[in-house]
């Protein structure tokens, strides 16, 4: 079972994107936050309880104050060895190439995914043993 | 047959022929007085004619009265010989010549001798005294007789000539007598004749020698005006040609033979070139007789037009008459056709620097001359007066900020340190005090030594290039701004377009597979709904701002007050919540606006304040005051909402801006209304605090 982290400010897509991934994996955990100073946080305290990493983060691009890329640059020596076995998505409505390019610069960032998030993304990608693989 | 004589009658016979012996003695005797008297006059024609050769075979005329003075004595067997020549002008020295006598008397007896010669006795000819001893006085010097004579050779030259016989010592003498006379008479002649030769013939040589060396001149003249590389024409006084030397003849095709006899306009006037000024110039002058020098276009007989550079001068003879023309000409064609070329080139030079408006100055560092062209003196506003000083005021315009390093950059080409240099700076004009940007040149010519001759520059104004280049820098910097604006425009737009787009998406595969599931379906379809009014919402803004931009003010009357009204209807209607929500005016409800412009503002506000309202606690207010008066509006909205941090205040009104997680917004409406408010003069100004509220205030000017 995997747990997801998404990193949205849209309430609509808060309420479809942990829609669809219960629709593949109905048993999974889906976390949502809205701002990228609310995730900074939620990587703390997860790592004051010991509590393990997300396995997948779904990290939008366009968010106000920081954008997803600013989080990531955020990201302190802690947090990165915190997150080192988490996969993380890009998941924006951006068909910009500058952002495209800046995903495949960042090796933090395991891929660039346009949204919505589908079932069939989901499925391919997160059953059992390609979370594994694809790290 | 013979017949006896008688005695009486041979007496007869023989006293006849007593007588007749008698008779033939005394003939005899006057035959032998005849020889004598004739071996005189012989004697006398001998020395006459001695005289007369040996004075002609004298050389100077001091020779010749020697001569005189000895035949005097010789001739008149007299003691003393005396001749006194005068020259009135001064052309001969008087002279005294005299032989016999003691030397000291002579000048007495000269003047006495003056004093005779004017009571001549023989008063047939004019030329000739002679005077008895007994006319002279008691105390004189003379006391015998005398011949003397006073002759005026010409208007300037007069000769007396005296013989002297002194009584006492001459005991022969017999008086003067008609032979005397006739001899004296016969000698005098003789002596001017001679006397006359003698001057006839110095004058003579005199003017031979006048005459050779006036030859040689002539001949130094006509080989100068032979051989000269300059033509030279001699005309009679009507300008016919009597002569032409060779140097014509090439210059202008024609011969000699061809030209005697015409007058040189006839064949070599150009029809066309020569400015017909000096043409009349040239004939007046002639007319006039007064020496000419000008320059003509002639025609050579091959048709090659030449430029002619003459002078002319009238000749005059000793009386003053006219008799010809002397003309020198010299074909400049090569120097003409130079100095037009060099005109030719100045004139385009000039014409290429008064279109490019380049001022340019030349300073001569040795004599301190400098020249500016026009230029360069309007582009300083300098007077004629002010040229001079031209450098010194040159320096002064140069701008302060600028002129040490302009002055120090244009002594390194003063001082040779550098040939050229090429600056920019700017000049505050003397009189106007305006400014202008100048983009300058100086060089340096240096001479072999490598010494600086002259410093040369050009000033050229730039302002306008200048001021055009610092516009399209301004403008460069804004288009790039805007460029920027745009860029990021898109981008926001395209996400906020295709957000809701995207989620519709997500809901459209959610929903077809929880179609049986009717409540999923009603929330999904609620929220395809709410996606569809942010998407329409989106599109609106984007056009009001797209309508602000392109369109023009429209002014209206409006109600101010329904306006508002209407516009929290319209919002409540759409959020369906409960606020306290009140309007109050100062002054008039009716205002002149742009009822787009105005409603989009206070839309965008009113909507904000409902929007962040502060959602824990349980009496949101939002408050409207209008104040109205005649120098404009002042709109403040009050709410005790969420509150704007510090740090974001700045930011709100920020392109794409989203101050809040909670915004639903596409952070362009702050944006478009601080967009308007320029558009419309006003000013937006904003205070706030967070978990307080927020005051905006918009305030327009009073528009017309």
């Amino acid at each position: 079972m995997e747990r997801f982290l998404l990193i949205d400010d849209d309430d609509i897509i808060g309420i479809v994107h942990p829609a669809i991934i219960h629709q593949v994996f109905p048993e999974s955990e889906v976390i949502l936050i809205k701002s990228c100073m609310e995730a900074l946080d939620y990587f703390k305290e997860q790592l004051a309880a010991n509590i393990p990493a997300p396995d997948v983060i779904f990290l939008d691009i366009n968010l106000p104050k920081m954008n997803g890329f600013e989080l990531l640059e955020q990201l302190s020596e802690k947090d990165l060895s915190f997150l080192k076995h988490t996969q993380i998505y890009m998941l924006s409505s951006s068909i910009d190439q500058r952002d495209m390019a800046k995903v495949e610069a960042n090796k933090n960032i395991t891929g660039f995914i346009g949204k919505p998030l589908t079932m069939d993304f989901i499925r391919k990608k997160f059953s059992d043993n390609s979370v594994q693989e694809n790290k | 047959m013979k017949e006896e004589l008688s005695y009486d009658e041979l007496y007869a016979k023989y006293a006849d022929l007593q007588l007749r012996v008698t008779r033939f003695s005394s003939t005899e005797q006057e035959l032998i007085n005849a020889q004598d008297l004739l071996d005189q006059e012989l004697l006398l024609y001998k020395k006459l004619s001695k005289f007369n050769t040996d004075a002609l075979k004298t050389n100077s005329i001091d020779e010749f009265f020697k001569k005189v003075v000895e035949s005097i004595i010789d001739i008149f067997e007299t003691e003393i010989g005396i001749i006194h020549y005068t020259s009135k002008s001064g052309v001969f020295e008087d002279k005294l010549v005299t032989e016999g006598g003691q030397k000291s008397d002579f000048k007495k007896l000269l003047g006495e001798l003056y004093d005779l010669s004017v009571q001549g006795d023989f008063g047939q000819d004019s030329n000739v005294h002679a005077f008895n001893a007994e006319k002279i006085s008691e105390n004189s010097l003379i006391d015998s007789c005398l011949v003397s004579s006073k002759i005026e050779i010409n208007e300037d030259v007069q000769i007396l000539f005296s013989a002297v016989i002194s009584k006492s010592k001459s005991p022969i003498y017999n008086g003067l007598s008609d032979r005397h006379r006739t001899i004296f008479s016969v000698f005098t002649q003789q002596v001017i004749a001679l006397l006359s030769n003698i001057l006839t013939l110095k004058e003579n040589k005199e003017q031979m020698i006048l005459i050779e060396q006036s030859e040689i001149e002539l001949k130094k003249l006509s080989f100068i005006a032979t051989n000269t590389k300059s033509g030279v024409i001699i005309s009679d006084n009507q300008g016919k040609i009597e002569w032409v030397n060779e140097s014509f003849q090439t210059t202008s095709g024609y011969s000699l033979e061809e030209v005697k006899g015409k007058k040189p306009k006839e064949f070599l006037q150009s029809k066309v070139s020569t400015n017909k000024d000096t043409l009349k110039q040239l004939s007046d002058s002639l007319g006039r007789k007064e020496n000419l020098e000008v320059t003509i276009l002639n025609v050579a007989k091959n048709g090659k037009p030449y430029y002619n550079h003459l002078e002319i001068a009238p000749i005059f003879d000793d009386n003053g008459k006219h008799t010809n023309f002397i003309a020198l000409q010299k074909d400049i064609t090569a120097e003409e056709t130079y100095k037009n070329e060099l005109l030719k080139i100045n004139s385009r030079f000039e014409l290429i620097t008064a279109s490019s408006q380049i001022g340019i100055w030349e300073w001569n560092p040795e004599t301190g001359e400098s020249i500016y062209n026009n230029i360069l003196i309007d582009l300083l506003q300098l007077s004629n007066e002010e040229i001079n000083s031209g450098y010194d005021i040159f320096k002064e315009a140069i701008h302060p900020l600028d002129r040490a390093r302009a002055i120090s950059e244009s002594d390194l080409v003063v001082n040779g340190e550098k040939q050229i240099i090429n600056h920019d700076y700017r000049l505050i004009l003397p009189k106007t005090k305006e400014l202008r940007y100048i983009q300058a040149m100086v060089v340096s010519e240096r001479d072999q030594l490598g010494n600086v001759v002259r410093i040369m520059g050009s000033v050229k104004d730039v302002t306008q290039s200048w001021l055009f280049e610092e516009k399209l820098i301004e403008k460069n910097t804004e288009l790039q701004k805007i460029n920027g604006e745009l860029d990021q425009f898109v981008y926001s737009v395209s996400h906020d377009l295709r957000s809701p787009l995207l989620s519709i998406k997500g809901l459209l595969s959610l929903l077809d597979i929880s179609l049986k599931n009717e409540v999923l379906v009603k929330q999904y379809l609620g929220l395809i709904g709410t996606s569809v009014n942010r998407l329409d919402e989106t599109i609106i803004e984007i056009l009001d701002y797209s309508k602000n931009s392109r369109t023009e003010l429209v002014l209206d009357e409006i109600d101010l007050y329904v306006l508002i009204s209407e516009i929290y209807e319209d919002l409540l209607h759409v959020s369906e919540i409960e606020i306290d929500f009140k309007i109050d005016f100062e002054g008039s409800h009716a205002i002149l606006l742009d009822k787009f412009r105005i409603s989009t503002v206070l839309k965008n506000f009113i909507s904000n304040a409902i929007k962040y309202r502060n959602k824990n606690i349980s009496n949101p207010f939002v408050h409207v005051h209008v104040h109205n008066t005649d120098d404009g509006v002042e709109i403040t909205i009050t709410d005790n909402g969420e509150g704007i941090s510090q740090e974001n205040q700045a930011k709100v009104f920020d392109m794409f801006f989203r101050a809040s997680s909670s915004s639903f917004g596409t952070g362009i409406g702050l944006y478009i209304c601080k967009e308007i408010s320029t558009k419309i003069g006003g000013n937006i100004n904003l205070t706030s605090e967070l978990g307080v509220g927020t005051t905006i205030r918009l305030l327009l000017p009073k528009l017309n």
